[in-house]
């Protein structure tokens, strides 16, 4: 197990350490829980410790009344330009699972047909399900809803809905069509996941699309020296989401690149270290 | 190949099936109103200091029960599917107000909220605080909305947690009509 | 740290400090700590 993944278990573990949780099905209510974390982690979810960074936004903006989340604005924004999609590839749990389910056995869909498109429709998911839905919800009916939470989140039917649901007994016999049809996501995207590469990090998340547009600008993550780049692609052809280049808004900071640039113009910044030095330390 | 992609739609139709089998009114919420799930046996409600939400009267929950049953509901301002549902209760409390007493104790933490979404709707419902944490755990009230239908005996006669539409809340009723 | 970021920090900073104002983690810790029937299928 490279340091990648130590660090990914780690967070996933630190996340959800309410242990107690997941032996009784109740959710943890702890001061922390006004905290987001930096990765995707539900709640709801009976281990979570922490709020979910897109849950917190979506259900701020939107409820009894319309609201700009600060906190949880100011929160992200904090999260990105530290380390934008270095969180996705190091600390988001999800990412974690999405990685592990590949790892099974089954046909693998190394080229995606149709990433060229495919990697935009993230940006209709977080614009239509994170902003417009639950703002319309609410100008239409007075009460808005956490759209993509409601309708979509996969995470949040996983770690949340198949603990609570197995394990309380009122919560089960409350369910419904839409818990049918979240179910019916997280199986699509279950499947998906053993066949390609974090699909859903790749194609749906919003939160990876926010992240996404700090990445070039974050203290860390994957970088190119742009004097040394050739835009040789070598980097798009081993990188495993098919990221353009690496270190654009698609690149979760995994490295696997690093070693494979015929340049060594990619590298890991290091906020202790000047990005100039280490261009002449490695030529 | 084949034998892989067999896998994954076996796969795929468990985890599709253990959302329906987790929803045993699933076909019933698509034609009938949901029926509430029955207490546990000889459940009683244990007593709550209440206050209202000026803070100014406290009220006790053996108070409210003594004379005629009580349908109480935890609710939140800040939850949606608690706010879709108050003029549910609002209506029903119209309709039944006479046989059975209708209250509403809120989880905000601020009681000013509640109570200015209380007169921003003009609702009637006497809406509640107390202490959260008693509350919380006294009720089991991991999430809101909850209902529960209390007889003069203090059993629980009902509780049902989600919000509900008027059918389904007039059904969640009967036990004490 | 790049110095064209800084007004990147500021910003996040100021949003953080509007929001701590505002009551907002409290308001975080609501919805976190309750379970949302919405986010788990039920709603």
């Amino acid at each position: 197990m490279d340091k990648r993944h130590v660090i990914q278990l780690l967070s996933a573990v630190i996340y959800n350490a309410h242990v107690p949780g997941f032996l009784n099905g109740r959710i943890f209510q702890g001061e922390s829980k006004a905290a987001c974390v930096p990765g995707l982690n539900c709640y709801s979810c009976p281990g979570a410790i922490g709020a979910c960074p897109l849950g917190a936004f979506q259900s701020v903006l939107s409820g009894t009344a319309l609201r700009i989340p600060f906190y949880v604005l100011g929160t992200v924004l904090l999260f990105g330009i530290l380390a934008g999609r270095f969180i996705c590839g190091w600390l988001c749990p999800f990412g974690l699972i999405q990685e592990a389910l590949y790892r099974l056995p089954g046909p693998k869909l190394r080229h995606v047909p149709g990433t060229g498109i495919l990697r935009y429709f993230r940006y209709g998911i977080a614009v239509v399900f994170v902003l417009i839905l639950p703002v319309a919800a609410y100008l239409i009916s007075g009460i808005g809803e956490p759209a993509f939470c409601k309708y979509i989140c996969p995470a949040g039917t996983l770690e949340a809905s198949v603990p609570l649901l197995l394990m309380n007994q009122s919560l089960a016999a409350a369910a419904g069509w839409i818990t049918v049809w979240k179910f019916f996501v997280l199986a699509f995207f279950l499947v998906l996941m053993i066949c390609i590469y974090r699909p859903f990090c790749r194609f749906v998340c919003p939160l990876g699309v926010w992240y996404g547009l700090w990445n070039r600008r974050a203290m860390l993550g994957i970088a190119v020296a742009e004097k040394r780049c050739t835009h040789c692609g070598t980097c798009h052809a081993v990188c495993p989401a098919e990221a353009v280049i690496a270190g654009n808004a698609e690149c979760i900071s995994c490295g696997r690149c690093v070693e494979s640039c015929p340049e060594k113009a990619i590298y890991f910044r290091n906020p202790l270290c000047d990005p100039e030095q280490l261009e002449v330390k490695s030529k | 190949m084949k034998k892989w992609i067999i896998g994954c739609l076996i796969a795929a139709i468990s985890v599709f099936a253990a959302g329906c089998g987790s929803t045993p009114s699933a076909g019933a919420k698509a034609g009938q109103p949901h029926t509430a799930q029955a207490a546990p046996d000889a459940m009683k409600a244990s007593d709550l200091q209440l206050k209202t939400l000026d803070g100014k009267t406290a009220v006790s929950l053996k108070e409210l029960y003594k004379d005629t049953p009580v349908y109480l509901n935890f609710w939140a301002s800040w939850c949606p599917p608690c706010v879709r549902e108050m003029p549910h209760i609002e209506a029903l409390q119209k309709q039944y107000g006479d046989k059975i007493r209708f209250a509403a104790v809120t989880m905000d933490q601020n009681p000013a909220d509640a109570r200015a979404f209380i007169q921003d709707k003009g609702l009637t419902l006497p809406v509640y605080t107390g202490n959260l944490q008693a509350i919380a755990q006294l009720y089991d009230v991991s999430a809101i909305p909850v209902s529960l239908l209390i007889g003069t005996d203090g059993t629980i006669l009902a509780k049902h947690v989600g919000a509900m539409d008027e059918a389904e809340l007039k059904q969640f009723l009967q036990p004490a009509l | 740290m790049q110095r064209k970021n800084i007004w990147i920090y500021i910003t996040a900073v100021v949003l953080l400090a509007i929001g701590l104002y505002r009551h907002e983690p409290a308001a975080v810790w609501q919805r976190a700590a309750t379970i949302c029937l919405e986010c788990i299928g039920i709603g």
